[in-house]
């Protein structure tokens, strides 16, 4: 009925979670870079919608980054 | 002393393969004659269903993708991390590579993406992680919704205000009836744990608006665009089954199934967030109170 996280939650896949994103960041950021800055810009238009989630991923990477000069 | 020879043949390789050609072509041939009927009623039969499957793979790809990402993270969760991040990957992959999928795709990815987000910003208790959760679907479903639906005003969503007043009395019906049904299958399995009731009260509410804002009005509606009825009512349903396991029990997504099939059912009758949203919230909102007055009494 609810939306479910089913499992406990460890410091360590907070970790591996913020490594994770950093390297699916770099990727789409990438592909961004080879697939579209090839194509017209009346093509890719479209580029807008996947500017929400890269946005997340980008805030996360400044949560990470946050955290490890917290940390240090 | 005479030599008696063998009158042999010399053996002769052209006509020897001459004959297997001519035994493999006529074993061919009668082949043809018994499957050529089947194959042609197969080809038929395919055509004949293929517009009812249009983009299923689609559908299939995206459950199955979700629900291996679910389940390892239910099995070992360190493992599921990677998985979810591979879905995430896959679903955008498609969303730059597919156009025709490209904003279902995108919709989808709003369930990883959320993971992410949750566990990235660590809380101490299951009500606040699923408070974050259900606010990152909220944002970003919000979003999105808005940029998709900027073009085209659905003039088919729009109800008059006598067809509100019948409908909502309808589905706040269905809503408690659905209500009470979950209370009698999740009555020993709440997860808000010591949260004060007035609170959950409030925030079920509007997680029914985010699970609505998101399954319904983005996933379904989306998917109504590019494959037939049933695969873009079934694909929310399943996805939002397998986003509510838990290691708790097993009657968690059982009712998720019940609870998903009636509200797209619902959507796809009306296409309306409002009437979804009511069944939704009320289905909660009377767990909740159930739970308030027969357990914590």
């Amino acid at each position: 009925m609810f939306l479910q996280l089913p499992f406990q939650f460890l410091p360590q896949l907070q970790q591996t979670v913020l490594v994770i994103n950093t390297v699916l960041l770099l990727g789409a950021l990438i592909v961004v870079e080879l697939v579209y800055s090839e194509t017209p810009k009346e093509k890719r238009q479209h580029l807008k919608y996947f500017a929400p989630l890269l946005l997340v991923l980008i805030g996360l990477l400044i949560f990470a980054a946050y955290k490890q000069v917290g940390s240090s | 002393m005479k030599v008696r020879t063998l009158n042999m043949k010399k053996p002769n390789p052209k006509a020897y393969w001459r004959s297997m050609i001519s035994k493999v072509k006529s074993v061919g041939n009668w082949l043809h004659k018994i499957f050529s009927p089947i194959w042609n009623f197969l080809k038929k039969l395919v055509r004949a269903i293929a517009p009812a499957w249009k983009n299923s793979w689609v559908m299939l790809l995206m459950v199955l993708i979700m629900a291996i990402a679910q389940l390892t993270l239910l099995w070992r969760p360190i493992v599921g991390i990677y998985f979810n991040a591979g879905a995430l990957a896959i679903l955008l992959g498609l969303a730059v590579g597919l156009e025709r999928i490209r904003q279902l795709a995108i919709s989808v990815a709003i369930i990883p993406v959320s993971t992410m987000v949750v566990l990235s910003i660590p809380q101490t208790t299951t009500f606040a992680r699923m408070v974050v959760f259900y606010d990152a679907v909220l944002i970003l479903g919000l979003v999105y919704r808005f940029m998709f639906t900027l073009e085209y005003p659905l003039q088919n969503t729009h109800l008059k205000l006598k067809e509100y007043a019948f409908s909502l009395s309808l589905m706040a019906v269905a809503g408690e009836i659905l209500g009470v049904t979950s209370y009698l299958m999740l009555r020993h399995h709440y997860v808000f744990g010591t949260t004060p009731l007035p609170m959950v009260a409030a925030s079920v509410a509007v997680f029914a608006f985010a699970e609505e804002t998101l399954f319904r009005g983005l996933i379904q509606q989306r998917a109504m665009q590019v494959m037939p009825p049933l695969q873009a009512a079934l694909l929310p349903t399943l996805l939002f089954t397998f986003t509510s396991i838990s290691t708790v029990t097993l009657l968690a997504p059982a009712f998720s199934l019940l609870l998903g099939a009636a509200l797209a059912l619902a959507y796809y009758q009306k296409q309306n967030l409002v009437l979804t949203g009511t069944i939704n919230a009320l289905v909660k909102l009377t767990y909740v109170g159930l739970m308030a007055s027969f357990v914590f009494r």
